[in-house]
């Protein structure tokens, strides 16, 4: 069964030490500008939302990369580009609708969250247990209990 | 490397800026944060200065471990001064993604003097600074101003700290905020930075910083990540209660200078070796080989001192700020007992004054009068 990386917004801090984390495990250098995920903060309101690829079945970044960089991996089933290929045009940044694409603008290439290989360094490290990495309908059914809880139970 | 970060000396009278590197020797022995700040303090300012002088500084100091793979990112900022309300050594740990932003901008300690004449603000980014006309800010409150600031510099991601006067009198008391909830505080070191017609501070960085060993950092912090909290802290008697209110003290010290911030039952729990994994992950980062023992040594080194600070200051028959407060105002200790207060110093290696003694100093590498780490 496929795992996927699952974010609980509501436990999530807004630390950015996922972005740290990512960075280092990648890059091997702390560098919050090259991490794959990332942490959208508002200050004011208290709110900070992670974002990463959710690599989605129908891939809208593969569908505008204009060289074909984009392809799903046969053996994980991720979403990712070919770092050789990638011209850096941006393309896939502006048209992702989760925000999960990445950009190293040091090389200018495209970055994607790989999920480690199957062992995502951001889960590890997350102080609230806010990042996850689950079974995928294992996910579903989390998510469906939580609205559920929301919506009938008080 | 995480150390090649330098520090800042900014004259807000003049307008002068100087960058200078931070010597490895001070890294060492006070590792960052609190520590250097504290450092800092004792060997830039001259002994019984008006705090209300252009003379005082306030030092923004990051942790050893800002920014870099460690608990919370150690986002946290120390803030160090003299306080202009009781003159004695101040400092307070504001929680948030400061101290990890600044390092990021290039700096690990910005040193404020001077007074300026307008009411200014600072911008911080990549290894510039610029003193900025804070016109706009005057009338805003803090969370205002950081939204202005933002809007000014057109960066959602810059990251503030602000100060203001609470109440009609100027003199009485401030606050100083982050961005962070759990970053508002009332300090008289507020009132330091208002008087110093400082009304913000703002910081963006991008530069990245470099890992000695990323993979172990990686390994360390999983490490520290999955040691829970105690589940509850066993109730101290008499005796007890003092050695755990001197262990902390030093503790607090450490993990403000390191710019984690976790509670001392937690770090020093039997369980689980949280302060050992401190010490691998201090030298993955940074490649400061710097044992646990050596680390309490260095959260010692730092109280004293802070200590020793205040006795130049001409206070005698004091203990840390964290003893005044949080011991002698629990009901069973108050009012403070003779016997008490002499366990309290033994355990510190002080004589009855409140005076570290001399086998102290030596012990903690304090003895020789401190040379001054960047001459003027």
């Amino acid at each position: 069964m496929a795992k996927v990386l699952v974010l609980d917004s509501e436990r999530c801090l807004g630390c950015k030490l996922c972005e740290i984390v990512c960075s280092v495990k990648k890059e091997r250098v702390s560098d919050p500008s090259r991490s794959r995920i990332r942490v959208l903060r508002w200050e004011r309101g208290q709110e900070a939302l992670p974002v990463f690829c959710q690599h989605c079945e129908e891939p809208l970044c593969a569908l505008v990369c204009p060289v074909d960089a984009i392809k799903r991996e046969e053996s994980t089933g991720l979403v990712v580009p070919d770092r050789e290929i990638c011209v850096g045009c941006g393309g896939c940044v502006s048209i992702c609708p989760m925000l999960g694409a990445g950009f190293d603008n040091r090389e200018h290439k495209a970055l994607r969250c790989d999920l480690c290989q199957g062992d995502p360094a951001c889960v590890k490290c997350c102080p609230t247990g806010a990042l996850r990495y689950v079974d995928s309908d294992q996910s579903q059914i989390d998510r469906k209990r939580a609205a559920a809880r929301k919506l009938y139970l008080r | 490397m995480a150390l090649g970060r330098k520090a800042v000396f900014v004259d807000l009278g003049s307008g002068s800026i100087q960058v200078k590197e931070i010597p490895r020797p001070l890294r060492e022995t006070f590792l960052g944060g609190r520590g250097i700040g504290m450092r800092l303090l004792y060997s830039l300012l001259e002994p019984r200065l008006d705090p209300d002088g252009p003379g005082d500084r306030l030092i923004f100091s990051a942790g050893l471990l800002a920014g870099t793979p460690a608990p919370l990112a150690a986002g946290a900022i120390d803030v160090g001064g003299k306080s202009p309300v009781t003159g004695l050594a101040d400092n307070l740990l504001l929680g948030g993604f400061f101290g990890a932003e600044l390092r990021f901008a290039g700096f690990d300690l910005l040193v404020l003097s001077g007074k300026s004449e307008e009411p200014v603000y600072l911008r911080v980014y990549n290894g510039n600074i610029e003193i900025l006309d804070a016109a706009p800010l005057v009338q805003a409150d803090p969370l205002e101003t950081h939204a202005i600031i933002r809007e000014i510099l057109g960066e959602e991601n810059v990251q503030v700290i602000s100060a203001r006067v609470l109440g009609r009198d100027a003199s009485l008391r401030a606050e100083m905020r982050t961005d962070a909830g759990n970053g508002l505080k009332i300090s008289d070191l507020g009132l330091l930075m208002t008087s110093k017609n400082l009304k913000a501070v703002a910081v963006r960085g991008t530069l990245p910083i470099e890992i000695e060993d990323p993979e172990g950092a990686l390994r360390h912090l999983g490490a520290l990540t999955l040691l829970s909290p105690s589940e509850q802290e066993v109730v101290p008697s008499k005796r007890d209660l003092l050695q755990a209110v001197y262990e902390d003290e030093c503790l607090q010290a450490l993990t403000d200078s390191l710019g984690i911030a976790t509670s001392s039952a937690e770090f020093l729990s039997p369980r689980v070796p949280y302060w050992k994994v401190c010490s691998l992950l201090v030298e993955a980062v940074t490649g400061l080989r710097i044992s646990s023992s050596e680390l309490m040594r260095a959260g010692r080194r730092i109280v004293n001192l802070e200590q020793l600070f205040n006795i130049r200051e001409g206070f005698t028959g004091i203990g840390t700020r964290r003893f005044m407060k949080g011991f002698l105002e629990t009901p069973e200790s108050t009012p403070l007992k003779e016997s008490e207060w002499e366990l309290y110093c033994e355990l510190h290696g002080w004589d009855r004054q409140g005076k570290p003694t001399s086998e102290t100093l030596i012990g903690l590498g304090l003895d020789e009068q401190p040379d001054r780490f960047f001459p003027e």
